[in-house]
């Protein structure tokens, strides 16, 4: 009797380390996506396609559109109707909203509101090259990554949600730490 | 705190990477490795010579490998099927993911250098199968899990 009671207890021991572990996990996940999305920003810091001209958000569509794949007709005329129309004042929004959500991943701030804002980037890219010559396969890796870690609330492994919910709690109006 | 994540996410990623492997064979399927277009499997190989980040690894697929082709095609095609089952259906999830995981780096390390590769996609592909063996992923809405309930 005594050492099924002990069978039960290890087994639920182990039970909450593996939980814990899925969250561990999806913090190495929520690290590499920031670590990525970061370095990312950095290396297009560099090569200037944070300007509103040829060299950058004009010039990538332009060779997305011409010679890369560039999505489905839909997808282009969105882009031609919206970015395309204002394309310097994209440049400064993704210039800021890129570092924001990879150092936001990075150290597990407001993990799942920035999570879901790299997925829809991510997903945009999906779009932007689907039918060119990439691996489309990276943009549904990168995808798939930041919608695990918004559902997972990752940065309450190794990140600063956890001093969030000790201090605030839950959030009130929807998962946002 | 809850410090307890749910595996759900996780079990949903799984099939989906399962998928990429499987549609990667699309490019190396058996008898010849090579797709009606495009680059096959020795293109491939002979681009990891060409431009190989250790000089060691591009020496063995040079002087090891490209001799003997069909044998190693047949154990990549082998190995990539068996990756993209298990995890498209969570079944030996753990094997599957530390097979994928020895692919996805030996991948990274092949492709490193190759112009128009990202390196970052190898390091992705690698952490989601460490992720996958860690936590057990197949458990969650996969085989691993019905023949553990059975």
């Amino acid at each position: 009797m005594n050492s099924k009671v002990d069978t039960e207890d290890n087994r639920s021991i182990n039970m909450g380390q593996a939980e814990v572990r899925l969250r561990q996990a999806a913090a190495i996940l929520r690290i590499t996506v920031g670590v990525i999305l970061v370095a990312t920003w950095f290396d297009n810091l560099q090569g200037g396609i944070y300007a509103a001209d040829g060299q950058g958000i004009v010039g990538l569509f332009n060779y997305l559109f011409n010679d890369n794949g560039g999505g489905p007709g839909f997808y282009r005329a969105i882009i031609n109707g919206t970015i395309l129309q204002v394309p310097g004042l994209f440049a400064v929004f993704q210039l800021v909203a890129e570092l924001l959500m990879g150092l936001a991943l990075l150290v597990g701030l407001f993990t799942p509101l920035a999570a879901v804002g790299a997925a829809l980037f991510f997903f945009n890219l999906f779009l932007a090259y689907l039918g060119g010559q990439d691996w489309i396969w990276t943009y549904v890796l990168l995808t798939v990554s930041a919608l695990v870690v918004a559902l997972s609330q990752a940065g309450r492994a190794w990140g600063l949600d956890v001093l969030l919910v000790r201090r605030l709690g839950e959030p009130p109006g929807g998962p946002i730490w | 705190m809850n410090a307890q994540g749910p595996l759900w996410p996780i079990a949903v990623a799984r099939p989906i990477i399962g998928l990429l492997w499987l549609f990667s064979l699309r490019w190396k399927l058996p008898p010849d490795f090579m797709p009606a277009d495009g680059r096959g499997l020795m293109d491939w190989l002979q681009l990891e010579v060409a431009h190989a980040a250790f000089p060691l690894y591009g020496l063995f697929v040079e002087q090891v490998v490209l001799p003997n082709f069909t044998l190693f095609a047949w154990l990549i095609f082998l190995a990539e099927l068996a990756v993209g089952l298990s995890l498209l259906t969570g079944a030996f999830t753990r094997i599957g993911a530390l097979l994928g995981l020895g692919m996805a780096l030996n991948l990274g390390i092949g492709l490193l250098e190759v112009p128009g590769e990202w390196p970052w996609s190898y390091v992705m592909l690698a952490m989601w199968h460490g992720v996958f063996f860690v936590t057990d992923a197949g458990r969650a809405w996969g085989v691993d899990g019905m023949r553990s309930r059975a």
